[in-house]
């Protein structure tokens, strides 16, 4: 049975809550490259908390989901296994002192499912 | 005096005022009725019958009282101043007294005496008076007529006492009538209780006591000044009416005086001789009763035109051919089957047949047979022939003793379509429902070929609808179908606008009347309007008015008016008035080609040829002249008429062997041109009238007894429209020339400079080898021969030609417009050459196209630094100062975020943005897009290997 070390951090403050973002549809490049650590887009809330992304040319509203169960974000850990956490080990053949972090939790989750509107590219200058 | 009248007038009233109420005045209608009905009676006694008398007094009489009466008294004649003296007298011995026994003897008097008329002055107008005495003076003449001694004796006594009146009538004071005038009727004059201000008692007729009023004289005065004053400002003559009045009964008085003066002599003249003279004085008197008011002709008949007066009643009396009234009256029975359901007898059908062989050639045939609504073949009847044959007679005439109601249209006068079309519908498809015996019309056209195409278009459509039409039963009752005869009568058939409706009409020619048959008729109207003139003189006119009855008609009722009697001189010396008749050109020309032929003077007596003025000489110089002159200013046109004597007269037969007749032509014909020129010219029409004399001199240089074979001109118009062909040649060529070549010339240059030898310079000689052997030179020579026609907008332009062939023609033709015709065809380049050349000027012309477009191009390129360097000043005024507002650059704009937050770029992003592209990034911000999927799905699945959790 494989074990996974999941680590909480001690002190409460320090967790902090994420929330996740949830599209109908995909996000694509024009180039085959890694989305990874890329910009995507901006995200704001209007007054009346409703979220709003901005993708490119387009825009789109969301609504803000509160999520039926949350969600860990986990961080793995691999460096610190063999030193502060032995017990999290699951396979300590394979790869000795795996072990994840909690770094945030999710309780909510911005929907964004209607269809994207477009921004025309003078207009935005006026809205 | 004035009182004196109102007493008397006073009493009268009172006298009938018993039986109305005592207020109330009786107005004079009344009374004037009692007074004058015995009048009248006494007059009808005395005079025999003078019922003019009644109607003349009666509105004189309604006239009293107004102002009108305050007419002069010269107009007063004895009897009613008998009546006036004796007014006068009488009232003055009774004055003041009892008015009742005067009124009751006046009475009796107007029965008693007749002649003692009691009119109140009002009553006695001059116009009345007037006439009484005229009718005293009808009385004696009358008398005079049947005279006896007895007789004569009373008139001569009625005269005397006449007489004396006559001289008291002058001495009438003004008085009486002026009192006479200013009766006021409307106020009381009897009063039964005493009233205010000066009165006079009375008694009464029954015995009661009533009281006058007594008037101021001056009061009376005043209101008599007032009411003529008030009268006067109203009058619409520039002299009083009174004044005109006046006069008139002056006049009359004075022509009475003298009349009655004269038959008084005459009455004593007789009466100093024997019985029997007497008598035969009257009968001269009769007589010259007689010839003074001329022959006893009723006057309407004077003023009716003889032509109307004498117009043919019945078809016999028609002095047309037999057999053009007869082809009118059949085809007019050929209709009798559709209008009134007669069996057309077939009789007549055989008789037609044995006719018809019989025929002249020139007189048309009535087609016999029917159509399917059994109207005859020819649906209309043309008529035609020169004025005053009797056409329209012909045509009335037939058409009544047919049996048809002859509804008469002129087509001159009802121009348009419409209303042509308005007036055949209600002629043909109407009738007339009232009166005792309708009958179905007949519908007559006159004067067609006046009438525009577009009405009779409307016309023949209306024919035609029933033919194409299904000939139904149906059809008939639409009232679409002509049902009823047309009768057309033209003057010219061969009006162009008649064309089509003469295919569909039997058309009569009217040959010209004979003229004995004419003179003769005229004899027989000669007769009856008891007017001389003798057989011979009758057939000059007719001969002069070349047989127009209407013409001749005129004329011997003109003559009539002036003169006794016809004469030849007359007759010839008249200027015979003809129904305004056009000769076409033709006969024109003829007439002026040819030599008149001599007129015999058939119609003068033996005693008359010694007399020169008569003998009709048509040969003279002078004779001629004037014809000529005539002719050819009834014809007008006169320039088509100038160009038919050009393009004739050198075929004429003359003899002019020094060809000084021909040259004194030619100058006459540019004299005319000249003259011409100035009228189109200036507009100048005075000079008119010197055009007809070239005709003139044509006649005199080139009249040949056999006139030529006048052929219609067409050189003019040749030469015009070659004119104009060669114009629009070279405008064309004009148009696209190089602008170069184009200012330095005009129209005329072009033509008569550059063209010639242009023809000839475009066509060099080349080789017939392909152009790429060509030598330099030939090469630089073709070069220049394309330039050239380029430059004169010229090229080769393939043709067929009229056998089949292909041709390579100069377009635009300028061969055209510098060869003359018939000259020798100069050195034509070979086909091959033609269409290499043709080919080369295309290219080089593309070739130029492609280097003007690409230096269009390059300028357009250069043009926006040109502009930038000149902007400054051409920016207008009021923009000099307006900013144009700088155009923010997306680099130089801080980021922001929707709400216009600046956002801070993260370095990564920064050096992405850096990263990436120019133009992408203009196009978009990131690289990144989104990409929505529709749908709906939950299962968003990955594969994730537990090793990479590991």
């Amino acid at each position: 049975m494989v074990q996974i070390v999941i680590k909480v951090p001690r002190e409460d403050n320090t967790l902090s809550e994420w929330a996740m973002i949830e599209l109908q549809g995909s996000l694509e490049t024009r180039h085959p490259v890694a989305l990874n650590g890329r910009f995507i887009g901006d995200l704001h809330f209007t007054k009346k908390d409703v979220p709003v992304l901005i993708i490119g040319h387009h825009i789109l509203y969301g609504k803000v989901v509160t999520l039926e169960k949350p969600f860990a974000v986990l961080v793995k850990d691999s460096e610190q296994r063999s030193e502060n956490e032995p017990m999290e080990t699951e396979d300590e053949n394979v790869n000795k002192g795996t072990s994840y972090s909690v770094t945030a939790i999710i309780k909510k989750k911005l929907l964004f499912k209607t269809r994207p509107k477009p921004i025309i590219a003078n207009v935005p200058k006026k809205l | 005096m004035d009182d004196e009248f109102e007493l008397q007038y006073a009493d009268e009233i009172d006298a009938l005022g018993d039986f109305e109420p005592p207020e109330e005045i009786i107005s004079k209608p009344r009374r004037s009725l009692n007074f004058t009905t015995p009048n009248q009676k006494s007059k009808t006694d005395k005079d025999d019958e003078n019922e003019g008398l009644v109607p003349l007094k009666s509105p004189q009489e309604h006239l009293n009282g107004s102002t009108l009466d305050i007419i002069s008294d010269a107009g007063i004649t004895g009897r009613s101043v008998f009546g006036q003296r004796r007014d006068k007298k009488r009232a003055r011995d009774d004055e003041f007294t009892n008015a009742l026994e005067d009124i009751e003897m006046e009475f009796v008097e107007d029965e008693l005496l007749p002649e003692i008329v009691p009119v109140s002055k009002k009553a006695k107008l001059s116009g009345s008076i007037a006439a009484s005495k005229s009718e005293i003076l009808d009385d004696i003449d009358d008398d005079l007529s049947s005279a006896t001694p007895e007789v004569m004796k009373k008139i001569v006594n009625a005269r005397q006492k006449r007489n004396t009146r006559h001289g008291q009538l002058d001495i009438i004071p003004d008085v009486l009538l002026t009192a006479s005038v200013d009766y006021d009727f409307e106020r009381k004059r009897i009063h039964r209780r005493v009233p205010s201000g000066d009165f006079i008692a009375v008694t009464g007729y029954e015995g009661e006591r009533v009281y006058m009023k007594l008037k101021d004289e001056a009061t009376l005065e005043k209101e008599y000044i007032s009411l003529k004053k008030s009268i006067k400002s109203s009058q619409l003559l520039a002299v009083p009416f009174e004044e005109l009045r006046q006069q008139v009964e002056d006049e009359r008085q004075q022509q009475l005086m003298a009349e009655s003066e004269r038959v008084t002599s005459e009455v004593r003249r007789q009466l100093d001789t024997d019985l029997d003279i007497v008598e035969g004085d009257e009968r001269e008197i009769e007589n010259e009763g007689l010839e003074g008011t001329g022959p006893p002709v009723p006057a309407d008949e004077q003023r009716s035109l003889w032509v109307e007066k004498y117009t043919p009643r019945r078809y016999t009396d028609l002095l047309s051919e037999e057999n053009v009234n007869r082809t009118l009256l059949h085809w007019l029975r050929l209709w009798d089957y559709v209008v009134f359901g007669k069996e057309i007898s077939l009789k007549t059908k055989e008789k037609k047949a044995v006719k018809e062989n019989k025929k002249k050639k020139f007189q048309p045939q009535v087609l016999e047979e029917l159509d399917k609504l059994n109207r005859p073949l020819q649906k209309i009847a043309m008529l035609s022939g020169p004025p005053g044959l009797g056409k329209t007679t012909l045509a009335h005439i037939v058409a009544t003793h047919a049996g048809y109601n002859v509804v008469e249209m002129n087509a001159s006068d009802d121009r348009s379509a419409d209303v042509f079309k308005n007036k055949i519908e209600a002629a043909t498809q109407m009738k007339a429902v009232m009166g005792d015996n309708p009958k179905p019309n007949c519908l007559i056209i006159d004067e067609i070929d006046g009438a525009p195409q577009a009405a009779i278009n409307v016309l023949l459509n209306f024919v035609k609808k029933t033919e194409t039409q299904a000939p139904t039963k149906k059809n008939k009752k639409d009232g679409a179908v002509l049902l009823r005869p047309v009768i057309c009568i033209c003057n010219d058939q061969y009006v162009p606008a008649l064309r089509q409706l003469r295919q569909n009409a039997v058309i009569m020619n009217f040959p010209p009347t004979e003229t004995t048959k004419l003179a003769a008729r005229l004899y027989e109207v000669i007769r009856m309007e008891q007017f001389k003139a003798d057989m011979n003189t009758l057939l000059a006119l007719c001969e002069k008015t070349d047989n127009d009855i209407r013409s001749c008609l005129n004329t011997l009722q003109f003559v009539q008016r002036r003169f006794k009697e016809l004469s030849l001189k007359t007759i010839q010396n008249l200027s015979v008035g003809h129904k305004d008749s056009q000769k076409s050109l033709f006969s024109v020309w003829y007439e002026i080609f040819s030599l008149p032929r001599v007129k015999r003077n058939r119609f003068l007596s033996v005693r008359d040829i010694s007399d020169k003025d008569l003998q009709v000489n048509n040969t003279s110089p002078t004779a001629r002249f004037w014809n000529i002159i005539s002719v050819v200013q009834s014809a007008g046109e006169y320039e088509k008429l100038t160009q038919g004597l050009f393009e004739n007269y050198l075929e004429c037969r003359f003899k002019d062997p020094h060809m000084e007749g021909v040259c004194l032509a030619n100058e006459w014909l540019c004299f005319t041109d000249v003259i011409n020129q100035h009228i189109n010219h200036m507009q100048d029409y005075r000079l008119m009238p010197y055009l007809p004399y070239l005709s003139v001199i044509f006649h005199f240089l080139f009249a040949a007894s056999v006139p030529p074979k006048v052929q219609y001109p067409h050189a003019q118009f040749e030469a015009f429209t070659k004119v104009s062909k060669c114009q629009n040649l070279v405008n064309t060529m004009m148009s696209d020339m190089t602008p170069m070549v184009r200012k330095f010339l005009n129209q005329s240059i072009t033509l008569l400079e550059v063209l010639p030898p242009l023809t000839d310079i475009i066509q060099p000689s080349f080789r017939p080898v392909n152009t790429q052997l060509y030598s330099a030179r030939e090469k630089e020579d073709l070069a220049q021969l394309i330039r050239i026609m380029i430059a004169y907008n010229m090229t080769y332009h393939q043709e067929k030609t009229a056998d089949g062939q292909y041709n390579y023609i100069l377009d635009p033709n300028m061969e055209e417009v510098v060869r003359f015709p018939g000259m020798k065809q100069h050195r034509q380049l070979t086909y091959a050459t033609k269409q290499m050349i043709a080919r080369e000027i295309e290219l080089e012309k593309m070739r130029r196209g492609e280097a003007s477009r690409n230096r269009h191009q390059e300028s357009m390129e250069e043009k926006p630094e040109n502009e930038n360097l000149k902007k400054g000043p051409l920016i207008p005024n009021h923009r000099q100062k307006l900013q144009a507002k700088p155009i923010m650059k997306d680099e130089d704009k801080p980021i922001r975020d929707f709400f216009g937050r600046v956002i801070i770029k993260t370095s990564q992003d920064i050096k992405d943005s850096s990263k990436d592209l120019p133009e992408n990034r203009n196009v978009l911000k990131t690289d990144i897009w989104f990409h929505f999927k529709e749908g709906f799905s939950n299962a968003v699945r990955r594969n994730v290997k537990v090793q990479d959790f590991i």
